[in-house]
């Protein structure tokens, strides 16, 4: 079986959702074991890109400043992205859509159902998230996802759930959903080997390539 | 207890009246001739608004009826002789499942990038809150009845252990029996498509009353729709109810994995059961990764080995979870909070 490319928002008439495609606001998850792919129109109603120097202080007697020591410098980030559903055909669609994201926290097995291959996870959302000048995201690991659902904007019901998978045989799918995603993310080593630092001069290229 | 009219109603009723059947205004008074008579379409249309008339009345005057049409009702069966079962419509307010992927990582050297993470699992657990409303006293006490039970769902469960020791000519037989604590009790929990029939184990539950939306009241008599004959007894007209479920799957969860043909399955989901995960989408066909392998030849077949085809079987077995689940067909048994 080859890679799966799903994309949401596209099998309905959100106009949020058209209207991101045409401006190219869009966020694409690959799963790196699998090479799985899902994109989603960006509606995104938090982002936070962290980057986090780990400095020990010591002090001196009679000294105000302390002796600073810099040991590495981590990256997190942190955005929460919002589904929408305008119709019932949308609304499974993007529930696909939603279950591969949920699914890419998952790792790939072997034939003994062993973990051999991490999921990690690259993430490319515009120039948020670009990687290097090159624009192919930046690899991540996801330590959580939360599903939450916004009941104040309505669902979307139906009967045809198959009663042998769901006992009332009735489906739910919010209007509104919001995913909130965290984690670290891996730093881009410059392939430049005559550079004295490893890390790419564009680095983290928040205004992408362009 | 007579509906209140709103204004949507009366707009609707004027509305209704409005249209009357359509007869021209020339025809009216020239007595009852069969071309004066309505056709069917026409009568059709207005059976069919007056039927949504009381249907919107109804609707707008029982909040129930709207829990009941939207959403789906909530169900907890205990995986154990004679276990809890919880079965309500309910209307939820928040619901948030969390996954949460469990990763290590080395004190990496100084100056070295990035360090070395190890994957560990992903758990998944869903908190959901929702509110009780009650309008009758009837259903206020339901409500608290179905609160008693859920909150049992918090406990763990014991067994009776016999200690008896037989007697023998020496020795007096000697009858006794300890408790024995047995763990916490599994569920298999159905919420419309959002949960299908997963087990979990409940790890949190808050009862919660809603002091603004009032309690009803003791008059002595006999219990009315709005006042209760129990002295002392509270009945709060809403109660809300937050719930924490940690989910324990039977099925492999990642990609590929043995209940995979290998060389056509390697990078499906491991199931293999023809159904999407971890939420429905009702009858639309799975994406292709989705999908159940199927071998092609009996020759594909023979190359499985006993193991593989077993795993095969299970994953294929429609998910039968529990024996003792409601029956689905049933659903008009399920209890609301108009009852």
């Amino acid at each position: 079986m080859s890679d799966v490319y799903l994309r949401a928002g596209l099998s309905g008439d959100s106009t949020s959702a058209a209207f991101a495609a045409q401006q190219g606001y869009l966020v694409k998850f690959t799963h790196q074991p699998t090479g799985h792919v899902v994109e989603f129109p960006a509606i995104i109603s938090d982002f936070s890109d962290s980057h986090q120097p780990a400095v020990e202080k010591r002090y001196g007697s009679s000294q105000h400043d302390p002796i600073t020591t810099m040991t590495k410098t981590g990256r997190n980030i942190s955005f929460t992205l919002s589904v929408l559903n305008s119709s019932i055909a949308e609304a499974r669609h993007n529930t696909q859509c939603v279950n591969l994201l949920i699914q890419m926290l998952y790792p790939l097995m072997d034939n003994r159902n062993a973990f051999n291959g991490d999921p990690f996870i690259n993430i490319h959302m515009m120039n948020l998230l670009d990687g290097n000048s090159n624009g192919d995201g930046v690899d991540c690991v996801i330590e959580s996802l939360d599903y939450n659902i916004d009941f104040d904007n309505g669902v979307i019901n139906d009967d045809e759930g198959i009663p042998g998978l769901n006992l009332s045989g009735k489906e739910i799918y919010p209007i509104s959903m919001n995913l909130t995603i965290g984690g670290r993310t891996f730093i881009q080593v410059s392939s430049d080997s005559e550079s004295p630092s490893p890390i790419d001069s564009n680095y983290p290229s928040y205004l992408g390539g362009r | 207890m007579a509906q209140r009219r709103t204004p949507d109603d009366l707009m609707f009723d004027e509305e209704l009246q409005g249209e009357s059947l359509n007869v021209p205004e020339s025809q009216v008074d020239a007595g009852f001739h069969e071309s004066n008579m309505p056709t069917n379409s026409q009568w059709e249309a207005v059976s069919q608004r007056l039927e949504e008339q009381r249907y919107r009345q109804s609707a707008l005057g029982s909040r129930a009826i709207i829990v009941d049409a939207l959403y789906p009702p909530l169900t907890l069966v205990e995986n154990a002789e004679n276990g809890i079962t919880f079965n309500y419509h309910i209307a939820p307010t928040s619901y948030r499942e969390s996954f949460n992927a469990r990763w290590t990582s080395e004190e990496q050297a100084h100056g070295y990038l990035n360090p070395i993470f190890s994957y560990g699992g992903t758990e998944r657990e869903v908190s959901m809150s929702f509110v009780l409303p009650a309008m009758t006293v009837a259903q206020a006490r339901n409500n608290l009845s179905q609160c008693s039970k859920l909150s049992r769902t918090a406990y763990g469960r014991y067994r009776h252990l016999d200690t008896t020791t037989e007697g023998s000519d020496d020795t007096p037989r000697i009858s006794g029996g300890i408790r024995v604590f047995s763990g916490e009790r599994t569920f298999i929990v159905d919420f419309g498509s959002l949960i299908r029939d997963e087990k979990a184990v409940v790890s949190a539950f808050t009862f919660t009353v809603d002091p603004d939306a009032g309690v009803f009241d003791y008059e002595a008599g006999e219990d009315t729709d709005v006042t209760h004959s129990t002295r002392g007894l509270v009945l709060p007209r809403a109660v809300s109810v937050d719930i924490t479920l940690v989910f324990v799957h039977d099925s492999p969860l990642g990609f590929g994995g043995r209940r995979r043909i290998q060389g056509i399955g390697d990078l499906k989901w491991a199931e293999n059961r023809d159904r999407d995960w971890p939420h429905g989408t009702g009858r639309i066909p799975v994406q292709e990764y989705m999908s159940e392998d199927s071998y092609d030849t009996e020759a594909a077949r023979q190359n499985l080995t006993s193991e593989q085809l077993t795993e095969l079987f299970l994953s294929q077995n429609e998910g039968q979870l529990s024996t003792n689940a409601p029956d689905p067909l049933e659903n008009d048994s399920v209890p609301h909070s108009d009852e």
